[in-house]
């Protein structure tokens, strides 16, 4: 066993563990209140968001706008299972998990469908006319969901379970940061960045840009679904309205305020830009005024963003840690050539 | 028949105001070659603008309305003060940008209108609540062909129709406008050819906040409440006119916003949620059909 | 045994004809040179070569496959890829990833595998690693393996080219200007890496180019191109005393001049 290579892998995970175990300290200690909670929920739920936008937009160069969309997807998806099709508030305490779980699939798995319907057709089209389409179909799904009657129509849907906790919320996003971490330093992420970097040389170097495409499109509105099912179990209520163009221009701005193209950013955009409101509110009705002159600031003297498009060590795997020592060393296994031979 | 004629009547009234917005997002997109968010925010400070500059002449208030000539002057002073603000946007916002990469003007765009909107809304002589704008002219109705149409809708329409031939002109015609073009075809060109870039961005953005001035005051004359969030709903569709147009064309722009103008009209007649969504419909039509918009040209990348 | 039979190849632009029947037999290990002044649409027939055009009229039939419609990617899988005039590298990624990246179409890794980092899939990893580390090797670029692609000067970066093409494992290659804006010592350099992979890789090759020092000595045959048609074709010594080629470069006054 490499107890070196374990502490250096496992260390971020001890983080979000150390993280959770002092929210509840602190919690049960009367100095956080479950307002401190339920924002740092939303910003976890807006990091997933962001990170998986940042895949298409950041990483594969696309520019999708519609984002908002799959997560009401999502939700929707999600609140259906937990709410008609099983008995909502009153699913006893052994089936929550399964259910949640299964809400939490459907809801991802709706949106990645109606990702590739979508996309399809659309992943052809460059720059600014996929960024309209992506607009349209954002606002054609909260259309239709304003019309569907059985799910509340525009008033939106109540009586969600409050299955959303801390917990799952932590969890979850450290799945996707490390999902997508991996899928980065793969040959997956490599055609993404090919593509975004020079679309035409990744045509002829052999990458289907049309699949990649696709597949970086469909990942993400995957992950974004999972996080509205999460939304709609955080508030217990979801309408139509709160996933217009301006919930995607959200995530919009924490991604490039973060820094298109890192992960990192994703996190420091997302989780600074859901907190920073709410530190505002102190100001009552300056509040939006002042928040939008950070942002523009922010994108005037930070314009790669505030990680200036670069990761932390545990966000990004460098090419020679394909050759140091794996985690487990098989008994008699030949020694890999070390990094400093090449 | 003289249904459908009110309802072209109405269309065509819609249509000036979509055109007039799509006219300054085509510009600057032509120019700078960003989508300024921030452009349907124009439209509200051109009207919320007026609402506060007559009241300034409220002592030339005959019996309700004001004569010609105070109109023009408020009508004036609301399209200088627009512009000079849309200036004043590029200069502290846009400017420093210029040079990286789209997407992060777009974000400060989105700032910028965020700005625009809430900072008026927290002072205290605006709030929130929304004003009754004032009737710049007398109504009169009038009967043709059996539909109502009445001379505050006239004066809007040709209003419109005016200052759009006048930018048609001033684009095609004029020295100035030859070096938009110029810069709208090479910055750096234009730059080596002796051109103030920086003074024709400037113009640019001051004629699209004089025209959005313009489409706030013909809106509000017809929808009476003006309110800090007015601006955009209307510029996210006066931009789908734009696109629809083929964005960067001037004479697409004002294609375009007469087109969803009437469109939205006769749609909303049908349906009010076929209403809502006949722009998107219309936008993914022509995405599918001809994506550089109708009088669109593609630009092929060199390989 | 012609591995690539172009023929009556045609382009239009509108109403203009940019390549006008141009025909190819290529043969296995050949190296063919097309010049021609500016504009005279080499690149264009490239493009069409590799799929980024289509044809107007005319057919690519590449080791008796019609190719002819289909995509660049699908170009590139049958076995035939390029180097562009201007660079086109992945401006971002290492040096390392951009020659990586060529090599995803023989990719075996699933997404699952890819998600979850499984050891097969480092194992992969590595080997591609390695086996692009060699790659740099032949082409002098280990060193800079982890170097930005856009921050290597120019001939390296030419170089960086030839290393991504060469792991698509390509049958024919085709290099657009290959040594555009080189000293002598760097075309020398050059001319000796392209002889030097054509052997190694066993390639057939087709080069676009206008330094006639580098031609000349390397090309097994050269065709000439002017306003999009064929003005002459045939070997190196036969062609630098063609008249009607002389013309299309100087122009009418040094026809007769001894070259």
């Amino acid at each position: 066993m490499n107890w070196k290579k374990l502490l250096k892998t496992a260390y971020p995970a001890a983080i979000v563990v150390a993280i959770y175990l002092l929210t509840i300290l602190l919690l049960k200690g009367g100095l956080l209140n479950k307002y401190y909670i339920q924002v740092m929920m939303f910003a976890g739920i807006n990091i997933m968001m962001t990170a998986s936008l940042n895949l298409v937009n950041g990483f594969t160069g696309q520019f999708c706008i519609g984002h908002a969309g799959f997560m009401s997807l999502g939700a929707y998806g999600a609140a259906i299972i937990t709410t008609m099709v099983f008995d909502g508030k009153n699913i006893p305490v052994l089936a929550q998990t399964p259910v949640f779980l299964l809400g939490l699939l459907v809801g991802g798995c709706v949106a990645a469908f109606v990702g590739a319907l979508i996309g399809l057709p659309s992943l052809k089209l460059k720059g600014d006319y996929l960024a309209i389409v992506t607009l349209a179909f954002g606002e054609i799904v909260r259309a239709i969901l304003r019309l569907i009657k059985p799910i509340g129509a525009a008033r939106g849907m109540i009586g969600i379970p409050n299955y959303s906790t801390l917990a799952w919320i932590l969890l979850f996003v450290t799945l996707t940061l490390y999902l997508l971490k991996n899928l980065i330093y793969s040959p997956y992420g490599r055609a993404f960045i090919a593509i975004r970097d020079n679309e035409i040389a990744a045509d002829v170097m052999g990458i289907d840009t049309t699949k990649y495409k696709i597949t970086a499109f469909c990942i993400a509105a995957f992950i974004a679904g999972v996080a509205g099912g999460l939304y709609a179990h955080l508030l217990a209520f979801i309408q139509p309205d709160s996933f217009s163009f301006v919930k995607s221009s959200d995530f919009l701005v924490f991604m490039y305020a973060g820094g298109s193209g890192s992960l990192t950013g994703s996190i420091v955009g997302a989780a600074l830009l859901t907190v920073l409101p709410e530190v505002l509110r102190f100001l009552s009705e300056w509040r939006i005024a002042v928040y939008a002159v950070v942002l523009v600031v922010v994108m005037l003297y930070r314009s790669d963003g505030l990680v200036g498009g670069k990761e932390l060590p545990f966000m990004r795997i460098r090419r020679g840690e394909l050759y140091e020592e794996p985690l487990f060393a098989r008994k008699g296994a030949k020694k890999s050539p070390s990094a400093q031979d090449r | 028949m003289s249904t459908f004629l009110q309802y072209l009547i109405y269309g065509l009234q819609l249509g000036s105001v979509y055109a007039l917005l799509a006219l300054g997002y085509t510009m600057v997109y032509g120019i700078v070659g960003m989508i300024n968010f921030a452009h349907g925010d124009f439209l509200m400070i051109g009207a919320l603008g007026t609402f506060f500059i007559a009241k300034l002449f409220t002592s030339f208030n005959i019996d309700g309305t004001y004569p010609m000539l105070i109109v023009a002057v408020i009508i004036l002073i609301a399209m200088l003060g627009t512009g000079a603000i849309g200036v004043g946007v590029e200069a502290i916002a846009y400017r420093p940008l210029r040079n990286k990469p789209r997407m992060i003007a777009l974000i400060t765009a989105v700032g910028v209108s965020m700005f625009l909107e809430n900072f008026p809304r927290a002072l205290p002589f605006i709030g929130p609540n929304p004003r009754s704008f004032p009737t710049l002219f007398k109504t009169v109705r009038y009967s043709f062909l059996g539909a109502s149409i009445t001379s505050t809708q006239i004066i809007m329409i040709s209003l419109a129709a005016v200052v759009m031939v006048g930018l048609y002109l001033l684009v095609n015609k004029s020295k100035i406008g030859a070096q938009m073009r110029a810069v709208s075809m090479d910055k750096d060109a234009a730059a080596l050819m002796g051109i103030n870039v920086n003074r024709v961005i400037s113009i640019t953005f001051f004629i699209g906040g004089a025209l959005a001035a313009v489409a706030g005051i013909c809106y509000a004359s017809v929808y009476p409440q003006v309110e800090v969030y007015m601006g955009s709903w209307l510029g996210t569709k006066s931009f789908i006119a734009a696109v629809l147009g083929g964005i960067g064309d001037i004479r697409g722009a004002m294609l375009g916003g007469f087109i969803m103008g009437i469109s939205e009209i006769f749609a909303t007649a049908v349906n009010s949620t076929f209403g809502y969504a006949v722009g998107f419909i219309i936008l993914i039509v022509i995405l599918l059909v001809k994506p550089a918009g109708i009088m669109g040209k593609l630009t092929k990348e060199k390989v | 045994m012609s591995i690539l039979e172009v023929k009556n190849l045609s382009i239009m632009f509108g109403g203009l004809c940019a390549v006008d029947n141009f025909n190819l037999s290529l043969e296995e290990g050949e190296m063919v040179a097309v010049i021609g002044p500016n504009g005279a649409g080499k690149t264009t027939v490239f493009n069409m070569l590799t799929g980024i055009y289509k044809p107007t009229s005319g057919s690519i039939s590449f080791e008796g496959k019609e190719m002819v419609g289909k995509k660049p990617y699908q170009f590139a899988q049958a076995g035939i890829t390029r180097t562009f005039q201007n660079i086109r590298l992945f401006s971002n990624a290492t040096v390392a990833d951009n020659v990586k990246m060529a090599h995803t179409m023989h990719n075996q890794q699933s997404l699952a595998s890819c998600f979850l980092r499984t050891p097969a899939m480092r194992r992969s990893e590595r080997e591609l690693d390695e086996q692009v580390m060699d790659l740099l090797g032949e082409l002098n670029l280990t060193d800079k393996a982890d170097f930005l692609a856009k921050n290597l000067p120019y001939g390296e970066q030419r170089r960086l080219e030839v290393a991504r093409a060469l792991m698509t494992n390509p049958k024919v290659l085709l290099l657009d200007e290959p040594v555009a804006g080189m000293i002598t010592t760097e075309l020398e350099e050059m001319a000796r890496l392209v002889v030097d992979i054509r052997k190694r890789f066993h390639l057939t090759i087709i080069l676009i180019e206008h330094h006639m020092n580098f031609v000349m000595p390397i090309a097994d045959r050269i065709k000439v191109l002017d306003f999009g048609k064929t003005i002459a074709e045939g070997l190196p010594q036969q062609i630098q005393r063609d008249p009607r080629v002389i013309e299309a470069y100087l122009g009418g006054e040094y026809k007769n001049v001894d070259a």
